[in-house]
């Protein structure tokens, strides 16, 4: 990992108002995201770096609720536009999910999905956090968009998943007399996990 | 209608002058457009150290997007289709409403701030229809609710009190809300998730469309795209087809570029990226991705083609940041009341071509200055003023105002309006009155669509060309011609004599060639093509024959005019090239002396503390902000204090002036009032109509400051009175 990059990233991502932690590791990681959040109830992207981190194991065991956001949990509400999902994300006090990349310049957080809800588990609860590998890091946010065309590539065969999210911030709004405030309509907070990978 | 008061009495005039009223009347509204200019002005230029390449890239995307905007479209709609879009080329605004109407019977529709939807005028239709239509930008939701007139693009409601918010909110949802913003998000966002979930229809623009992947991006601060996009049945994207660029890379580029110049933000919180709608249902089981289950793209093409054919192509450039309106400075005075549908003087432009030219006249063709404002401060470089000008040429010269008629009748028969002298003096003695101590006249009651609050310098009683005729110096090396222009023709004489002895004195040979026209901005202001060739043509033919190694003026205006002659010419295959050579000659007085040793040979300490105004058509028209302030700052004795917005128009424009006086008058008051703020005793500039302008106000403002040229303060000091 190169380690001005990561300084930059941290830099960014932090001058753009996102609470940014550095983990040694996948085990370190959940130690800080149970820090992090103390309570629930959690709603879970469905991607695999999350699945992989035994991050809904800790929160049950804490007796924190968890909302799984694909499968069956969702299965018996019957789905009409928003739906009765967006209805249970509604009540989420934290949503959790990845980032296919993390871009170093503009400090944004890249979620690509072709399917999944990743980009409402980001906008509906008021705090959102974000784990990703320190790997998925890249200088530009160009050159994650051109990581976003090769990942639908490889795991579609399209040139584009249907759904980004470029998120560089929490939701904001200085409407009132230009005053500052944040979670108008999306997270008051945002909150990056990064951590360290194969080091 | 014919009458002396106004010439021929437009019926859009009453309707331009009932806007300009009203947005005169909303003083708070005013007051905050004010406070933002200054905001965004730093902010955007702390983004710019970052990003300082990142405009000119969008500038070529662009214009390539432009140069192929046919098969570019026919690209994106291929691609977006394939996508599951369903996409619909609206030919007309008529057919998008049509083809809208038809998707939603009614109910529930939130809508995020859109230029596309507004242009439309989608709200009203939807409305008509009998649906519930709620605006989801913050500041839109409380301009809406509150039945307030925007102020700002960006922060429509920024001028509306706290407390006043709060009661809107509080009567809206029927529970005491408290005077506090981050208290009234609270509930608000509350409120909203209610409707989100209710939600019939969603409605978005798109700030711009990537043909290669056939995606729709997105971008924000709020989060209520986001919300539309994520939960929405149906959702409804409307855009120009102005907005599709070649790739995701440059449509990303574009939306970027949006947040830098509209916000003065690096980049917004969110940018979504729609390439399709969401998967569909499994079958019996759960959707696997919240959204719509349509989304269709609605591609707006009225005006845009005509744009294109008639050579208008930058117009389609524009990325709505309202980059151009922040520091305009007649959008600054009567906000939204400039412009139609969309807003200032691109809007203008946009409704010629979007809406009709009446609506054109009605949203302020004739109100544009032409002060350059908004070109300098577009990402895209658009040149509105000019395209503004090329409008007017539709406005029959028997449309203007009397006043107007006569100044061009005058500036045709003579050189340098010469034929005007008698007229303007007759004028003050049969028709003026003079206050005590004012150092002009003004009418006694409002004539030929002259305002009598305007304040008239005195004609002199020969003209400068006159009194000079033929005149040429003789000297070494470089010989120059002196352009004097009308003003300086007419009225202040004195700086044309101050230019003539300050290049006497540097040792440079001169002439005044009497042939000389008026540099043609007065006709293309009016929008009277056939006076412009006519000016321009003779200032060539004369300055060629008068073969001087630079042509010099000591009017901003004017220079900045005939340095335009190459590109105001382009489309003459048989003027274009001399055009070309004599505009490369054109060199404003200070510029010209800047370059000259001799300017150091001061005659002794000159202890005044003066102040420089940045001229429009000096700073802007022609990029010299510099040499005029060089040069003071190195007389001796001499304390130049910068004013606050130094090259802020101050208002004059010209015959602008003299119908709009109102307008040109608070402008001008702005001005005066911080050149007063630097406890200056002199204004000094460089153009014949701000000094005019400038002693107009700051006599009504009460302020005692001389204003002078620059060449009077460095004749001064260079050879003594």
């Amino acid at each position: 990992m190169d380690s001005r990059l990561l300084d930059r990233a941290l830099k960014m991502l932090k001058e753009r108002e996102m609470e940014v932690y550095l983990a040694a590791g996948r085990e370190e990681a959940v130690k800080k995201i149970s820090e992090i959040i103390r309570s629930g109830p959690v709603a879970l992207s469905s991607g695999e770096y999350i699945a992989g981190m035994g991050l809904e194991e800790m929160l049950r065991s804490r007796n924190i609720e968890v909302i799984a956001t694909a499968g069956d949990s969702t299965a018996s509400c019957s789905a009409g536009g928003g739906g009765c999902l967006a209805r249970v994300l509604e009540g989420a006090a934290w949503g959790v999910t990845g980032a296919a990349a993390v871009a170093a310049d503009t400090g944004s957080i890249v979620i690509l999905e072709d399917g999944g809800n990743g980009h409402m588990v980001s906008a509906l609860p008021p705090a959102h956090l974000v784990v990703a590998g320190t790997g998925s890091i890249v200088p530009t946010l160009e050159d994650a968009l051109s990581l976003c065309r090769e990942l639908s590539l490889k795991s579609l065969g399209r040139p584009l998943a249907r759904h980004i999210s470029i998120i560089s911030g929490p939701s904001m709004t200085a409407d009132i007399q230009g005053i500052l405030v944040k979670g108008m309509h999306g997270p008051l907070e945002v909150h990056v996990v990064l951590v360290r990978e194969g080091e | 209608m014919v009458g002396l008061e106004g010439g021929v009495m437009q019926p859009y005039k009453n309707v331009l002058k009932r806007r300009i009223e009203s947005g005169f009347g909303d003083t708070t509204a005013g007051m905050y457009r004010s406070l933002l200019k200054a905001a965004f002005r730093i902010r955007t230029s702390g983004c710019l150290a970052r990003w300082p390449h990142l405009a000119g890239q969008v500038r070529e995307i662009k214009e390539k997007a432009a140069s192929d905007l046919e098969g570019l479209l026919g690209r994106a709609v291929a691609r977006m289709e394939e996508n599951g879009f369903k996409v619909y080329r609206a030919g007309t605004n008529r057919e998008a409403l049509d083809y809208i109407s038809g998707l939603v019977p009614g109910g529930l529709v939130i809508k995020s701030k859109s230029n596309a939807v507004k242009e439309i005028g989608l709200s009203r239709m939807l409305e008509e229809k009998g649906c519930r239509v709620i605006e989801s930008d913050l500041g839109d939701r409380i301009c809406q609710l509150g039945n307030i007139a925007p102020s700002h693009p960006v922060g429509p409601a920024i001028h509306v009190p706290v407390d006043r918010v709060a009661e809107i909110f509080s009567r809206h949802l029927d529970r005491e809300v408290p005077a506090d913003s981050a208290e009234i998000v609270k509930v608000v966002r509350k409120a909203f998730r209610r409707d989100f979930l209710n939600m019939d229809v969603g409605i978005t623009g798109a700030n711009a469309i990537a043909a290669d992947t056939g995606s729709v991006v997105l971008t924000e601060n709020e989060g209520n795209i986001r919300l539309i996009t994520g939960l929405a049945p149906v959702h409804i994207i409307v855009a120009g087809i102005e907005k599709i660029v070649p790739t995701l890379e440059e449509a990303v580029k574009v939306v970027q570029t949006a947040a830098i110049y509209g916000a003065g933000q690096e980049i917004g919180s969110y940018i979504t990226i729609l390439t399709g709608p969401p998967e569909k249902s499994r079958p019996g089981g759960a959707p696997a991705s919240l959204g719509p289950a349509e989304v269709h793209v609605v591609l707006l093409e009225q005006g845009r083609w005509e744009a294109l054919r008639e050579n208008f192509r930058e117009t389609l450039y524009c990325i709505n940041c309202g980059s151009c309106l922040f520091e305009c400075p007649v959008y600054l005075q009567i906000g939204e009341n400039y412009g139609g549908r969309y807003v200032g003087g691109i809007g203008v432009v946009h409704t010629h071509f979007r809406e009709s030219h009446e609506k054109a006249l009605e949203s302020g063709l004739d109100l544009c200055i032409n002060c350059l404002t908004c070109l300098d401060n577009c990402p895209l470089k658009i040149n509105t003023p000019r395209y503004i000008l090329k409008l007017r040429r539709k406005v029959g010269p028997g449309d203007r105002p009397l006043a107007g008629r006569l100044i061009l009748n005058c500036l045709k028969a003579g050189p340098q309006g010469e034929g005007a002298a008698p007229l303007v003096r007759a004028a003050e003695r049969f028709l003026g009155r003079k206050d005590g101590g004012s150092p002009g006249w003004r009418l006694r009651r409002p004539l030929a669509g002259v305002d009598c609050r305007r304040l008239f310098p005195s004609a002199m009683k020969r003209p400068f060309l006159a009194e000079n005729p033929g005149y040429t110096l003789p000297g070494a090396g470089i010989r120059v011609a002196f352009f004097t222009g009308c003003l300086i023709n007419l009225f202040c004489g004195e700086i044309g004599k101050s230019v003539l002895n300050l290049l006497r004195r540097l040792g440079v040979e001169a002439a005044v060639p009497r042939g000389q026209r008026c540099c043609a901005m007065p006709f293309l202001s009016a929008g009277d093509w056939d006076g412009t060739r006519a000016m321009i043509t003779a200032n060539i033919e004369t300055f060629e024959r008068d073969g001087a190694d630079a042509v010099v003026t000591a009017c901003a205006t004017c220079g900045s005019t005939l340095r335009e002659y190459s590109a105001l010419l382009e489309d003459d295959p048989r003027w274009h090239g001399r055009a070309a050579a004599f505009s490369e000659k054109v060199a404003d007085i200070a510029v010209f002396l800047s370059g000259l040793a001799g300017i150091k040979d001061y005659r002794g300490e000159f202890p005044l503390r003066v102040t420089y105004h940045d001229p429009c058509h000096l700073a802007r028209g022609q990029g010299v902000r510099e040499e005029p302030r060089q040069l003071l700052a190195g007389v001796p004795g001499l304390e130049l204090a910068e004013m606050n917005d130094a090259d802020a128009c101050c208002g004059f424009g010209g015959a602008f002036s003299l119908e709009y006086y109102n307008l040109a008058g608070s402008i001008g008051a702005k001005k005066a009032a911080a050149a007063a703020g630097t406890g200056a005793g002199a204004v000094v500039t460089g153009c014949p109509g701000c000094i005019i302008h400038f002693r107009d106000v700051l006599q009504r403002e009460g302020k005692e400051l001389k204003v002078v040229h620059t060449v009077q303060i460095l004749e001064k000091a260079l050879i003594g009175s």
